[in-house]
């Protein structure tokens, strides 16, 4: 570092530098589609203020190599003609420099070097060189390493949040009329006087305004999935800058909102699948042609509203996945048996086992670490699930289905030994009162129950979960569970018997304190209006694993 | 001269104690460590859990894991007898410790602390720091945020 900056400033510095460079990237990727002498402007502008705000916080060699990109703007708008493919790529490529530039000052002060990029900028400036593509290339993965250190530096240091002003006014007035129903309250109990119409009124009142406040503050954590899309855009793009393939973004929907982490948790396994779609998917274009394709792959990002949560579509109209292939890997890894028939649907489905990547080459691209399982355990971790469609020759469309919010979700609360436990609605096929239900014997230690027309195996849910029995009420002798909640897992129907139902409601979801992160049977705990903790169980993760101790017992 | 006064007066702190016996022992923590001291509060048992975690409580709206020091400690397992809560913090967040009974607050003065030899109270033994002589009977003096997050990493392997 050049000398020593306040450390709260410097914190202001990098979150405001970010925000430019956010836009610079946006408006970048929009000149290499469309150029407009307006963006360049903007882009200009954007540029002059970096500028001068690094030179004022000291970081002169930063200020000065954004004032040799401004003079190249300048230069280009001074010509009075339109950006060159290679010049607009540069600008993105600036992107990934100035990024590493800030998490370099916020991390260890170690910034980039780039006395080679200003050479180059000043010959070309010169007219010595022809184009700025060796810079490109030199630069570009680079750029992506950038984004993915700057993300684990945001965990560390102070996290700055943008909120919308709106919602934080209506939050405000909330508040305020919370408070005047409180001193009503106070007013009455101190008067004796709780009988009052005003009491009850304003007991009423405050309840539905403590409601709304929950719900205004959860939204402040909402964000639009644009900057996401942005940024797997950005993927897109420079994989295929460096594949030398051509492709169209289209990106709808950009104003869903996901809660923050979300959108945090999901942003690496997406980088992975858009890797995947460029690299694997698309086609080089003289293939695209002969195959009657337009000759630039289409990748399209949308994103839908989609019962209480939001579905992400990531499409590609390339090669889609060859199913013939996947079973020959299969098998030879010894995945799936001979003989067995699979559904087109399932055989998509082997990509998502460990170790399954059907590349021949692994390419620097995609074949970097993380498979696709785990993209798909991350995904799974905070309540979402991923399915492939695809079609051979046509293209690949994966769906990736998540909670709008981590904090709160619909669940079913229910009573076991005494105990109340709460299960993610997401998870329920239907509940069944076992009273009016038919029960069939079998030779196992479960029953299986009758259930429209079909025979679902019945566990009693508290037989499968170990709970210290000394601090459990224990069941009266005898005595049947009153309810089954049928789950499905992996396409199979599996109930579960609990003592009985408490009702539906919405919940927030706690953390739990203390080292439970290896039991993912436990998906936190919240408390209920009794002020007593509940629980919240995954059944379908012990479906799992009651499946895999049944494996364990046949062998 | 001032730094001898501020360094006397951190031993001092240093020096304080909470007591609280647990089945037959008594054991004395440093003040330091304690976030609070409750009474025992509603339990919700955890599912696959190994025996010396009880639950869960909610404490102020907070879900924090319950542990039983008697189990950890190796004293006979007891529901009744567990009637105060010992909040600390660890590295994994704030848990809360079970145990029978609160003695008192006491100086203790680390010249009194013997350094234990023997190999008694074996589960705790690695976090004990020494064993203090009070009037009437023996205190063992134990590192307890380390003997819980060592418990608690536990948790994890023995599933």
């Amino acid at each position: 570092m050049e000398f020593e900056v306040d450390e709260e400033l410097l914190d202001i510095f990098v979150t405001e530098a970010s925000d430019s460079l956010e836009q610079w990237e946006a408006i970048s990727l929009n000149l290499k589609k469309n150029y407009s002498a307006d963006d360049l402007n903007k882009l200009f502008k954007i540029a002059h203020s970096l500028k001068g705000t690094s030179k004022s916080m000291g970081f002169t060699q930063l200020g000065d190599f954004i004032h040799k990109v401004e003079d190249l703007i300048a230069w280009v708008i001074r010509q009075d003609r339109e950006i060159t493919a290679s010049e607009s790529q540069f600008l993105l490529t600036t992107h990934g420099i100035m990024k590493k530039w800030l998490t370099g000052l916020q991390l260890n002060g170690n910034t980039p070097d780039v006395s080679e990029v200003l050479w180059t900028i000043g010959e070309y400036l010169k007219g010595e060189i022809e184009n700025l593509d060796q810079l490109n290339t030199s630069n570009n993965m680079q750029a992506s390493e950038a984004h993915a250190a700057t993300e684990t530096s945001q965990r560390t240091g102070i996290e700055f949040l943008k909120v919308r002003s709106d919602r934080l006014d209506s939050l405000i007035q909330i508040i305020g009329e919370l408070s005047i129903h409180q001193s009503i309250i106070t007013h009455s109990l101190n008067n004796n006087d709780v009988q009052s119409n005003n009491f009850k009124l304003a007991v009423h009142q405050a309840a539905k305004m403590t409601k709304e406040i929950q719900n205004e503050s959860l939204a402040l954590r909402m964000t639009e999935v644009r900057g996401l899309f942005q940024r797997l855009e950005r993927t897109a793009n420079d994989v295929a800058e460096s594949l030398q393939k051509f492709i169209e973004v289209t990106i709808t929907g950009a104003d869903q909102e996901l809660d923050r982490s979300v959108v945090e948790a999901i942003q690496d396994p997406l980088v992975h699948i858009v890797r995947n779609l460029v690299d694997h998917g698309i086609e080089n274009e003289e293939i695209r042609v002969a195959e009657g394709k337009s000759a630039r792959g289409q990748i399209q990002f949308v994103a839908i509203a989609d019962a209480g949560g939001i579905l992400l579509k990531l499409c590609d109209d390339g090669k889609g996945l060859d199913s013939e292939k996947i079973l020959e890997k299969a098998r030879q890894k010894g995945l799936i048996k001979d003989g067995t028939e699979l559904s087109e649907n399932e055989i998509h489905k082997l990509i998502f086992l460990p170790e399954f990547s059907t590349s021949e080459q692994v390419t620097e691209i995609s074949g970097r670490g993380i498979g696709m399982q785990v993209v798909k355990d991350t995904i799974a971790q905070i309540g979402g699930t991923i399915n492939i469609v695809s079609k051979k020759g046509e293209g690949s469309e994966f769906h990736i289905n998540l909670p709008a919010s981590l904090n709160m979700i619909d669940a079913v609360v229910m009573e076991l030994q005494g105990n109340k436990y709460s299960i993610p609605l997401q998870e329920l096929v239907e509940i069944v009162d076992l009273n009016n239900s038919k029960l069939e014997d079998t030779e196992e230690s479960h029953p299986l129950l009758n259930w429209r027309g079909s025979l679902v195996p019945l566990h009693y849910l508290s037989n499968e979960l170990i709970l210290n029995q000394d601090y459990a009420v224990q069941r009266e002798e005898g005595s049947l569970p009153q309810a089954a909640m049928i789950i499905k897992s992996n396409d199979n129907l599996l109930g579960f018997g609990v003592d009985r139902i408490v009702g539906h409601q919405r919940i927030i979801v706690k953390s739990i304190n203390g080292e439970h992160e290896n039991n993912d049977t436990l998906k936190g705990a919240t408390i209920l209006g009794d002020g007593k903790p509940s629980l919240i169980l995954s059944l379908s993760d012990l479906s799992d694993r009651l499946k895999s101790n049944h494996r364990m017992e046949a062998v | 001269m001032s730094e001898a006064i501020l360094q006397t007066s951190e031993q001092l702190e240093n020096d304080k104690y909470l007591v609280f016996r647990v089945g037959t022992s008594y054991y004395g923590i440093s003040l330091s460590e304690i976030v609070e001291v409750t009474e025992k509060l509603d339990t919700v048992p955890t599912p696959n859990t190994p025996d010396h975690v009880i639950g869960v409580v909610n404490l102020r709206g907070e879900v924090i894991t319950v542990v039983d020091t008697r189990h950890l400690l190796g004293q006979e397992k007891s529901e009744s007898h567990l009637n105060f809560v010992i909040v600390v913090n660890t590295d994994k967040g704030k848990v809360a410790a079970l145990v029978d009974q609160m003695i008192d607050v006491r100086q203790i003065n680390k010249e009194i602390i013997e350094e234990s030899t023997s190999s008694i109270q074996s589960e705790a033994n690695s976090h004990l720091l020494g064993i203090a002589k009070a009037e009437d009977r023996l205190i063992y003096i134990l590192r307890f945020k380390d003997f819980i997050q060592e418990a608690l990493s536990r948790l994890n392997g023995e599933r």
